[in-house]
């Protein structure tokens, strides 16, 4: 154990000694001796309006390690150039014997500057070197800001209940980051909301950077009642040099809805115990396409018989109400006192059930026999009193 | 000798005379201490249970006469079934008897007054003494109820509590007639109270036992057909119905918890679909009706016993 740690010390120490020793011996550095402002391309091409950053080196080849002053000379007017040493502005350097200093240069060049050839010149004042490292640039006319939108599918089917997602790559076609508003011109009742790719979060505006390409969501909600049919909407993407639009379009499919009550939206009713009794019901299409083929059932208590007039209703248009008849006949055995009976309305996709309440009543039949009874009793005792009525 | 003109003729007389003696008559003094008391003591017992479901039920007023506090102590209107037979009674049994005992009978029918009219006149006494007693003690309680719960009762309240007092003073009438009838049967007054309450306690204690030992003679339960244990049952349920005080069970049952949809066995079909909830007044009527018609006729059908008998009797002076 203790010959393993030794042995892994002494490797250590030998990589050190290595390491400092190499830069020295370099047999390069006995022929070029100075001071040395480089970059890696002293010619380039700009775009007005971009902002630029060139890497800028200094290498001191066999002096003494020295100050180093750096200045901008011949800068064309208007334009902003900073040097920058570890993102700082910096306006001199050290630079160390056999070492080197990195610095950036950092052009900003107004939008508004005529094309054509530049010069700048970079200085560095050593002690007693000195280096000039002359840039020539040529200026390029600005590209137009421009974005662009393009929908992955531009027209979405569904129905009035569903939400129309439309997926919109929207790219920065422009030298410049750019914030975008986002609006949707569509018919009044609809919802629209905007995120980001596959985010949760709703947005109002995104920032796309120079270039870059987002892909935006938007979400679509018609109105409940929205009519069957294509309903174009448009998107707007606007930003403060540029704007786009899209076309977008919902293909929404009518769908018939309907809805089961009874009379002034009443859902209760009476019956007497083994008698017929007709129950108006009221079969409403609040959908927006006509529901066909609409069948009548109950799920009537056990010796109950409930038939419904007509049985069935072939069509009713959307936003059309169907009277309809329950002939409702309780039980000749049922007892009094409030029943559930389940009325249903399906027709072709569609299915509505509504809880009628129904108060049994019995028959007053029995209240008749009673009183019967009574005056049964009544007679015996008037005889009675006719017969041994006496002094 | 046939009686000429209205058999009523004097009644009215012989009635506020008799109603004079009963409401001043320490006997009815200490009958209406007991029953008041009693009352009171049921009311305020319940009450504060009463209070604590106030809130959730429509027929909060009902809940006085019907509920009992745990096991110890029964609800009013079970308390009125047990206490109403005993004043009826008292009331009744010695009514016509005293009178030949004490040799007043010859006297009173040597007035211009017929003998139907002594009869009638007694019973309508008895009745208004019921009446006028078990109404005053309707009012104690509703008013002590208002007292304490802060509440007015609802029409429907009152039309149910109202139907439980005809029903009470109806069941009360029932026993009246019975003791009467026994007052004009035996000679002796206390022979006819034994009869009277042994007849009471036959029907309030021993009915029950007696049905479960009749039933299965005539109406043999067969293990495999189901149908003759509905039949049984029903047999079991029309013999206990020929008990007055089943009767009036039942039909302060159906008057004070309107949650009552019927008073015999029901099938499971026949609730197939039902939801529980308070039935109308008149349906909860309708649904009793045949027992308070029971009661009713059981009253006059009692009386006229009564006064046949009275009118076969020799009266001597």
């Amino acid at each position: 154990m203790r010959a393993g740690v030794s042995a892994l010390m002494m490797v250590a120490s030998l990589y050190v000694a290595s390491g400092s020793g190499t830069f020295a011996k370099d047999p390069s550095m006995d022929v070029i001796k100075g001071l040395y402002l480089t970059t890696d391309f002293p010619a380039v091409q700009i775009r007005a309006g971009e902002e630029t950053i060139l890497p800028l080196t200094i290498y001191n080849y066999g002096l003494p390690p020295q100050r180093t002053a750096i200045t901008l000379a011949d800068t064309p007017a208007g334009w902003n150039a900073d040097v920058e040493g570890s993102g700082k502005p910096v306006s001199a350097a050290f630079v160390d014997y056999n070492g080197r200093a990195s610095l950036n240069l950092k052009l900003r060049i107004p939008a508004n500057a005529k094309p054509g050839d530049y010069k700048l010149i970079i200085n560095a004042n050593g002690d007693g070197a000195n280096s000039s490292l002359p840039i020539s640039i040529k200026l390029a006319e600005p590209l137009a800001a421009k974005l662009t939108a393009t929908p992955k599918f531009p027209v979405l089917r569904g129905s009035p209940k569903s939400s129309f997602d439309f997926n919109v790559a929207v790219k920065n076609e422009s030298a410049t980051d750019m914030t975008v508003n986002l609006r949707v011109d569509a018919p009044g009742g609809f919802t629209t909301t905007f995120k980001e790719g596959y985010s949760t979060q709703e947005i109002t505006s995104i920032s796309i950077k120079a270039n870059e390409s987002k892909d935006i969501t938007v979400a679509v909600k018609p109105a409940p009642r929205a009519p069957a049919g294509e309903t174009p909407i448009l998107l707007a993407i606007a930003g403060d040099k540029a704007s786009v639009q899209a076309r977008l379009a919902l293909d929404i499919s009518g769908q018939p809805s309907i809805t089961v009550t009874g009379q002034d939206e009443r859902l209760s009713g009476e019956a007497t115990a083994g008698q017929e009794r007709s129950i108006p019901l009221i079969i409403r299409n609040t959908g927006t396409a006509s529901a066909k083929g609409v069948s009548l059932s109950a799920t009537p208590p056990s010796g109950w018989k409930i038939a419904f007039d007509p049985k069935e209703v072939p069509e009713i248009a959307a936003g059309e109400e169907q009277k309809v008849s329950a002939l409702v006949t309780p039980s000749g055995k049922a007892i009094a006192g409030d029943y559930m009976v389940s009325m249903r309305a399906s027709g072709e996709g569609v299915s509505e059930a509504a809880n009628y309440r129904i108060t049994v009543t019995t028959s007053t039949l029995w209240g008749v026999t009673g009183i019967a009874v009574i005056i049964v009793a009544l007679l015996v005792l008037v005889g009675a009193v006719g017969r041994f009525g006496r002094r | 000798m046939q009686r000429e003109g209205s058999a009523l003729a004097g009644a009215g007389t012989v009635m506020m005379k008799e109603l004079g003696d009963n409401l001043s008559s320490t006997r009815m003094r200490l009958l209406e201490l007991l029953v008041f008391l009693t009352g009171a003591g049921a009311v305020f017992a319940t009450i504060g249970e009463v209070r604590d479901v106030g809130g959730e039920d429509p027929f909060v007023f009902l809940r006085i006469f019907t509920t009992s506090k745990g096991e110890t102590l029964p609800s009013f209107a079970a308390f009125l079934g047990f206490l109403i037979p005993i004043v009826s009674i008292s009331l009744g049994f010695d009514s016509v008897n005293s009178e030949f005992n004490s040799k007043t009978m010859s006297r009173i029918l040597a007035q211009p007054i017929y003998r139907d009219a002594l009869l009638f006149g007694k019973f309508m006494a008895g009745l208004t003494t019921l009446a006028v007693m078990l109404s005053a003690l309707w009012l104690f309680v509703i008013g002590l109820a208002i007292f304490m719960l802060g509440l007015p009762p609802g029409t429907e309240e009152v039309m149910r509590g109202f139907s439980f007092l005809i029903a009470a003073i109806a069941y009360g009438g029932v026993w009246l007639a019975l003791a009467m009838l026994f007052s004009v049967v035996f000679r002796s007054a206390a022979t006819a109270a034994l009869a009277s309450l042994a007849v009471w306690l036959l029907f309030a204690f021993f009915w029950t036992m007696l049905i479960t030992v009749i039933t299965p003679i005539i109406a043999p339960v067969d293990p495999y057909n189901p149908m003759s244990i509905l039949y049984t049952v029903e047999v079991g349920q029309a013999l206990s119905r020929l008990s007055p005080n089943t009767l009036f069970a039942e039909t302060t049952m159906a008057f004070l918890n309107p949650a009552t949809r019927s008073l015999g066995l029901v099938l499971q079909s026949q609730m197939h679909g039902a939801i529980s909830g308070p039935l109308p007044f008149s349906e909860s009527l309708a649904l009793v009706w045949p027992q308070v018609t029971g009661l009713l006729a059981s009253v006059i059908g009692l009386f006229t016993v009564a006064y046949v008998m009275f009118q076969r009797q020799e009266v001597r002076a």
